[in-house]
């Protein structure tokens, strides 16, 4: 068919780097593109390009000023720092203190999730990978503390698929590729088992089923 | 029995099912014509039979029992014949979809190679499947190329290495001296195609 099969019901990591790509990050540029008065004056003197995003605001793009920080999303600011024209601000929470505030956290509370942001995998992928300079904590210990989150939160997935039922489930702070993850098997089996309760109920309680 | 047969053109379904799953190399196996044949001749003495028992309207009971389970059984060969040649569309239609729609789609022929392996409406079907396929793309959507890549872009620029000769290649937006071995320094959306062709490996 026109969607492959392996995409038909989830998406594919690549498809998640995509969504996450369109989250603002802040970024310290190296270029200025804001027009000063005087040359604002004279537009014609030397024609100024103006970008014109078609997917985001581009205001913050044509209003940046060298070494002020200012706020991108988060794929134009990876193609700024490829070419070496930013840095990119890394986020609160992903830093030693932080994580470790998180890990503890994950820790103590055996039964829920750190509230860390929904796309923190991906994020910390992407900023490792290709803004690893831009960290005031060293890189390594923070992809440590990152691989120790994932290994806990991980831990606690599994368990938690103890409690599968046919009605519902409750995943509180799980982030968009932990879910990605889980989503082909988790609907698998709560379809499967919505299906044997539901015929099972329908044969008792055909009538009242059928008043709705 | 009946659907005994029937039940083997499933097998054939699922296997063919799995390997198109597991290789993603989109060959079909070859279409089961003599079981295809043996299960509609099945059905036909069925239906003889049915409107045999039809003549006999006096029966009764048992009669009726007869009819009910002839026509289970025709049911049940349908449902199998539907299931088996649902399998192989789907196949079918994947496949205008990948390699069909690249650039040439003109050469319908000259891509799937295993043209001897579809049966006759077969070939037919994936005919105008591509027909239809590429009728949409040029009509309100000209401007995206709907069979293009499904995975989202992320590097503009990316470097490729030519794997196979293909001389001087014509792409949209320019020229390239594709040699053997030679390595560019493209933009994406250029060489898409040639890469899905195999011309080219992205490094």
């Amino acid at each position: 068919m026109s969607l492959p099969k392996r995409l038909e019901n989830k998406f594919s990591p690549e498809e998640i780097q995509f969504l996450v790509e369109n989250e603002p990050i802040k970024i310290m540029p190296r270029i200025t593109t804001r027009k000063n008065r005087r040359q604002a004056a004279n537009t014609d003197v030397k024609p100024v390009t103006n970008w014109k995003l078609i997917t985001t605001d581009d205001y913050n793009v044509n209003n940046m000023v060298a070494l002020k920080s200012t706020e991108v999303v988060l794929w134009l600011a990876l193609l700024l720092k490829q070419q070496g024209k930013c840095s990119i601000v890394a986020p609160a929470w992903l830093t030693l203190k932080q994580l470790d505030g998180f890990i503890d956290f994950e820790v103590r509370n055996p039964l829920r999730f750190a509230s860390l942001p929904w796309n923190w995998l991906v994020v910390a992928h992407l900023l490792f990978q290709r803004a690893a300079d831009d960290f005031r904590d060293p890189v390594h210990l923070l992809r440590g503390k990152i691989q120790d989150l994932r290994e806990i939160r991980q831990s606690k997935i599994s368990k938690g698929l103890q409690h599968l039922n046919e009605s519902h489930l409750q995943l509180d702070n799980l982030s968009l590729t932990e879910i990605n993850e889980l989503r082909p098997f988790v609907t698998g089996v709560m379809d499967k088992m919505m299906e044997i309760h539901a015929s099972a109920n329908n044969d008792n309680a055909e009538p009242e089923d059928y008043e709705m | 029995m009946y659907g005994d047969l029937a039940n083997k053109l499933i097998l054939e379904a699922k296997r063919t099912q799995q390997l198109v799953n597991t290789n993603a190399s989109s060959e079909l196996p070859m279409f089961q014509e003599e079981m295809v044949h043996l299960i509609l001749k099945e059905v036909s003495q069925l239906q003889r039979n049915a409107e045999f028992l039809k003549l006999q309207e006096e029966g009764g009971k048992v009669s009726k029992c007869q009819y009910f389970v002839t026509m289970l059984c025709m049911e049940r060969n349908k449902r199998c014949l539907l299931a088996y040649e649902k399998v192989r569309s789907e196949v079918l239609a994947s496949l205008a979809w990948e390699h069909n729609g690249m650039e040439f789609f003109s050469d319908i022929t000259g891509k799937t190679q295993d043209s001897g392996n579809l049966s006759h409406y077969e070939q037919e079907y994936l005919k105008e499947y591509s027909q239809l396929v590429s009728d949409m793309k040029t009509g309100d959507l000209i401007d995206v190329d709907l069979s293009g890549s499904l995975t989202p872009p992320s590097d503009v620029f990316i470097d490729v290495r030519v794997l196979r000769d293909a001389g001087e290649i014509q792409t949209e937006y320019g020229v390239f001296n594709l040699i053997k071995g030679s390595q560019f320094f493209v933009r994406q959306a250029d060489v898409e195609r040639l890469i899905q062709q195999g011309y080219l490996q992205k490094l």
